[in-house]
């Protein structure tokens, strides 16, 4: 069913922010290939059992809530020990083409 | 794009088009601390300060859900009318921006908290209009960026940009309306009425600041037009950063026009997010988008669901204060009011500080009278707010109480009030430090009356002919001889008295 | 007496009694590891000063009377360098992290901490626990010491070939798909995950949320039982935590090791021998059985239809979680960050940064990944793996209807050669075959050592599952093999290890 081309992975490494070069487009793309094909098979066994909810836990909790009391977090400094840059207390990020969500 | 910004004149639209407005509002929760981890909720403060490993995605750390703004939640969808999920989740909305940590962002997705509600605003001239919720759901706040170098710290051009992480995971209640309709030229009033309605609402659950100003509510408008006549929905644009309750009233108008122009000059509308500009009440596009975003939502694994027990929901909305427009129902009915006297006194935000007069003795009348029109003059005068004005509602209620027993005349009590807004004391320190008591003896009164009516001998001959209004004229000499602190009602009885 | 090759039960004892000191342990396990590390690479950082430091603080504690500050205080250990610990690198075997100072402990590294356990240093692993060989990781592959040709097993293989080499008597693991079981076995050693939700995920950087588990790795059972006892346990941190008391597993052990195993009863899962199985681990496979039944046990087989299906739907929860979990290493707040030369935009410093920072097969299930979760595959894909999910569920709970534990062989092959599988990564894939079940079903699941492969002279495991929270049921289990094996054998399996 997938059959996966050298674009569509292109465009999947577009959305997850991963430059590629093409020769990995050249391997990723056969292997991507073989392995969606292979988990297709999820697919078959649902398909013919009636009444499966989804599984998205193992273990059923629920309404798991924390007091809404200040814990001590991080100083300014250790925040930014491992910024890559950093200038006036803040994160400095290269500059933003896109818009605000 | 066109290159001028042509707009349709307002009436027109209406001509041709039917307006269509959907509302997203986002409003920041006052708990002590962010949805998911036990970083302190404040506005401001020195950037990243208010940080831990978990709202600042550092790798390992985990998000737990802060019962509080759950709570919160639920009492903001009991009180917008709506159903309460039995069960609900939390979701990864996946795209990738620098002001978000984890580069998702933990929000509601298809199973809202709350869902299918209603609104009733109160307009201007009185008529409610019934707006629907959509839904209500949680999720959490991004971080700021500054953006440094071009123009005026604006994103477009800047060098580079520093980001502060203390607004990241702040809870946030996103609150849609379902698609507004039928509103007409109406529509824009609808928008900022609703805003306005929510923002009470808020303020009387006590669950936000609501505080436009410092974006702790925040609201994107859709807006879409359609033919008249058809009813298939036209295409709409969203427009954000509309940050006044003013402002989303213009914003609404103003895409309304623009985007009735466009259509009546033959062009089609591009669905796209738009920006508002305060300085002139336009609206610009933004960026447009390489693709269309696919936010790949799933169930967030690193949280458990939320499944409210019925007692539990029931128990919170045991918790409702009286809602406003429920409030303002029963005090229109309690006391009695015109509609106009009940839009005067909530639009004035005099309502509680009456209430509080009135319980402190004070008969409504009287107590409204004082608060909705002078004491909202003197807040006016001062620039401030009535709640703010220096004077307690105790104490109006003791000038309203002096009035009654005539120790005070309305030109005095006024005097008295603005000795008390001056910092005086309270209003019978302020009677006894000016001499403000209202001449009651007889004696002295009956000196000035005489001497009044020895100077205008032909007045008196009116009134003993049967002309009683006449009697005016010698009240008013009266008053003026006793500068004001006569009792006028009892200067006429005596000037009657003298003259039969 | 040979220090490192004694069990950490032993250690325990004899620096409790003050017959030997911490400090001189730390410091036999640091010469060790100084002296074949060169040749194995199962250590990616050594920490001496703060192994040793902790040390002394346990022999101080023990010569001031003190009583010791767990049942493995003093004891060393390795931790999988996917767990944060303050101040100490931590590079999930990723360039992206290289050099990164975590800012806070994890859960598991605090409670190491404050049981007095001194941990020798971070134990190498496949890129972000991704991966079945330890071939994966930035650093380097690690050996396994059993034939430095082959690989260790993986991801968690630096800890397995740690303890195989006896550079450390303990270590911790992670199992997302079998990443402590698989390597245990490979390498002659013990692994246990434990219950989903039974040790605390905070710290542990995520691979996927809802199948990781950490958890004790060790040379004998007792061993992982003591140590298990010292991790596991209710954390508010982490909102999956499962709130109840911790199995008692040592007792468990204990009582396993001196007792038979009569009415305890056995399942042998059908579904995993056959085709693609090793003869040589079918074969130590069935001798298990068989000495299972000679302690007593009532062996019978059952069927798990819908195990065949594990394996597919892992990956795809799998890679669908690691691709939003692995988006915050985005060279913005901490991590490689390359290309920012001034002029590039944010969004294409972080493109380069994942391109530099992440490896082959971590690019591979982030893409995968993204795709399951895209509109339009989601439900064929991510939806329907869910739904595989609750068959599993289902196929464990009528499974265990019938029988305590299920029994299978860990892996399908004994531990294949460095370089076999990295350009196939299906054949990959296949290593974790019969692991998978359990982390899907979050049940305990773990790998006891059952004697060396006929055909190849390799170590072979014996995998033992439990239902959730009956983790001491398969320790009792695994204990009672291990003793009868290792008497039968006439000693432990690790002791056949060549020198290195």
């Amino acid at each position: 069913m997938p059959n996966i081309s050298r674009d569509e992975v292109a465009h999947l490494a577009k959305l997850a922010r991963l430059g590629v070069t093409d020769e990995e487009l050249d391997t990723f793309a056969p292997q991507l290939d073989v392995i969606l094909e292979s988990v297709a098979k999820v697919g078959e066994v649902v398909g013919t059992e009636q009444d499966v909810p989804p599984t998205s836990h193992a273990v059923e909790l629920t309404n798991v809530f924390r007091e809404d009391e200040v814990r001590q977090g991080l100083t300014q400094e250790q925040a930014l020990s491992g910024a890559p840059a950093a200038e006036e207390g803040r994160f400095r990020v290269p500059r933003i083409l896109g818009e605000e969500q | 794009m066109t290159a001028i910004a042509e707009t349709l004149d307002f009436d027109e639209v209406l001509e041709h088009f039917d307006p269509v407005l959907g509302l997203e509002v986002h409003v920041e929760l006052n708990t002590n601390t962010k949805m998911f981890c036990g970083c302190a909720n404040v506005f401001g403060g020195e950037p990243n300060t208010h940080v831990c490993p978990t709202c600042l995605g550092l790798p390992g750390a985990l998000p737990v859900m802060n019962g509080k703004g759950v709570e919160s939640a639920i009492r903001m969808g009991l009180a917008l009318n709506c159903e309460i999920a039995p069960w609900c989740r939390f979701a990864r909305k996946n795209y990738f921006y620098p002001d978000m940590p984890k580069n998702f962002q933990t929000s509601q997705y298809d199973e809202p908290i709350a869902f299918d509600g209603h609104l009733d605003v109160v307009l201007d001239d009185g008529e409610v209009v019934r707006v629907g919720i959509e839904r209500a759901h949680m999720e959490e706040d991004t971080g700021k960026s500054l953006h440094v170098g071009g123009a005026t710290g604006r994103i477009h051009g800047a060098e580079h940009s520093l980001l502060d992480y203390n607004r990241a995971g702040v809870p946030l209640i996103e609150i849609v309306t379902k698609p507004i309709e039928g509103m007409g030229h109406r529509a824009p009033e609808v928008a900022r009425a609703y805003v306005t309605a929510l923002r009470e609402l808020m303020l009387a659950l006590g669950v936000s600041d609501v505080r436009m100003d410092q974006g702790s509510m925040r609201c994107d408008a859709n807006v879409s037009l359609m033919p008249k006549g058809t009813t298939e929905f036209g295409t709409r644009t969203e427009t954000k950063n509309v940050n006044s309750l003013r402002s989303v009233e213009r914003a609404v108008r103003y895409e309304m026009t623009r985007q009735a122009a466009v259509l009546r000059a033959g062009g089609s509308i591009t669905q796209e997010t738009r920006h508002f500009q305060e300085a002139d009440g336009t609206t610009s596009p933004g960026r447009p988008k390489e693709t269309s975003e696919d936010y790949r939502y799933f169930p967030e694994p690193d949280l458990v669901p939320i499944a409210p027990s019925r007692e539990w929901v029931e128990e919170l909305r045991g918790t409702l204060p009286e809602l406003p427009w429920e409030r303002r129902k029963r005090v229109q009915q309690e006391w009695g009011l015109t509609d106009e006297e009940t839009r005067d006194l909530f639009n004035t935000g005099a309502a509680d500080l009456v209430a509080m007069t009135v319980d402190a003795g004070a008969p409504v009348a009287e107590a409204r009278s004082w608060w909705v029109q002078y004491l909202t003059q003197q807040a006016n005068t001062r620039e401030t707010e009535l709640p703010e004005l220096p004077i307690t509602p105790a104490q109006v209620a003791r000038v309203i109480a002096l009035i009654g027993e005539g120790t005070l005349t309305h030109k005095l009590a006024r005097e008295v009030v603005q000795g008390v807004l001056a910092g005086e004391g309270d209003p019978d320190q302020v009677i006894a430090d000016r001499g403000l008591e209202v001449v009651s003896d007889d004696s002295a009164l009956l000196a000035a009356v005489d001497e009044a009516l020895a100077t205008q001998p032909d007045v008196v001959e009116k009134i003993r002919g049967g002309k009683v209004q006449a009697a005016g004229a010698i009240v008013g000499a009266v008053m003026k001889a006793t500068k004001g602190q006569a009792d006028a009602k009892r200067v006429r009885e005596l000037v009657l008295e003298r003259c039969q | 007496m040979n220090v490192i090759k004694q069990t950490a039960a032993e250690l325990a004892a004899r620096i409790h009694s003050g017959e030997l000191s911490s400090v001189d342990v730390t410091q036999a396990h640091l010469d060790r590891i100084t002296k074949v590390d060169d040749q194995l690479n199962a250590f990616r950082h050594v920490d001496a000063e703060g192994a040793l430091a902790a040390a002394a603080k346990v022999d101080a504690d023990i010569a001031a009377g003190n009583p010791p500050a767990s049942p493995l205080a003093g004891v060393p250990l390795g931790l999988k360098d996917v767990l944060t610990t303050k101040g100490v690198p931590t590079t999930c075997g990723s360039k992206t992290l290289e050099g990164w100072l975590p800012p806070y402990d994890a859960t598991v590294t605090r409670k190491l901490r404050e049981a007095g356990v001194p941990i020798l240093g971070k134990t190498n692993m496949d890129e972000f626990a991704m991966g079945s060989s330890t071939e994966n990781s930035a650093y380097g592959p690690t050996r396994n010491p059993w034939d430095t040709s082959r690989i260790p097993g993986g991801s968690g293989g630096g800890s397995s070939a740690a303890l195989a080499a006896f550079e450390a008597p303990l270590a911790i693991g992670t199992d997302t798909g079998g990443s402590i079981r698989q390597p245990g076995a490979v390498t002659g050693t013990v692994g246990v995950k434990p219950t989903y939700g039974g040790v605390s995920r905070y710290g542990l950087v995520a691979f996927s949320s809802s199948l990781d588990q950490a958890g004790p790795c060790a040379r004998t059972v007792l061993d992982a039982a003591l140590l298990h006892e010292v991790i596991a346990g209710h954390d508010p941190m982490d909102s999956t935590s499962i709130n109840s008391p911790v199995p008692n597993v040592v007792e468990a052990a204990r009582q396993g090791a001196s007792g038979d195993l009569t009415g305890v009863k056995v399942g042998v899962v059908t579904e995993f021998s056959g085709e693609g199985y090793q003869q040589g681990v079918l074969d130590s496979f069935q001798a298990a059985v068989e000495q299972l039944r000679a302690l007593g046990a009532e062996v019978v087989e059952i069927s798990c239809p819908n195990f065949a299906y594990a394996l597919p739907a892992y990956y795809l929860i799998a890679p669908s979680e690691c691709s939003s979990n692995l988006a915050r290493f985005d060279a913005m707040r901490y991590g490689l960050r390359v290309g920012d030369d001034g002029d590039r935009s944010a969004e294409e410093v972080m493109s380069a940064s994942r391109e530099a920072g992440f490896g082959p097969e971590v690019k591979r299930r982030i893409m995968i990944g993204t795709y399951a979760l895209s509109s339009g595959y989601y439900d064929a894909y991510y939806g329907s793996a869910q739904q595989v999910r609750t068959l599993i569920t289902r196929d464990f709970a009528a499974a265990y209807s019938q029988v305590d534990v299920l029994v299978s062989p860990t892996t399908p092959t004994t531990a294949f050669r460095i370089g076999e599988r990295v350009d196939d990564p299906m054949a990959m894939y296949l290593a974790d075959l019969c692991t998978i079940p359990a982390n899907l079903a979050g049940n305990a699941a773990m790998s006891v050592p059952s004697g060396l492969a006929a055909d190849d002279g390799l170590p072979v495991g014996l995998q033992i599952m439990a239902p959730a929270l009956a983790d001491d049921r398969m320790y009792r289990v695994a204990a009672a093999y291990e003793t009868a094996r290792d008497a039968a054998a006439g000693g432990a399996l690790i002791n056949q290890i060549p020198e290195l």
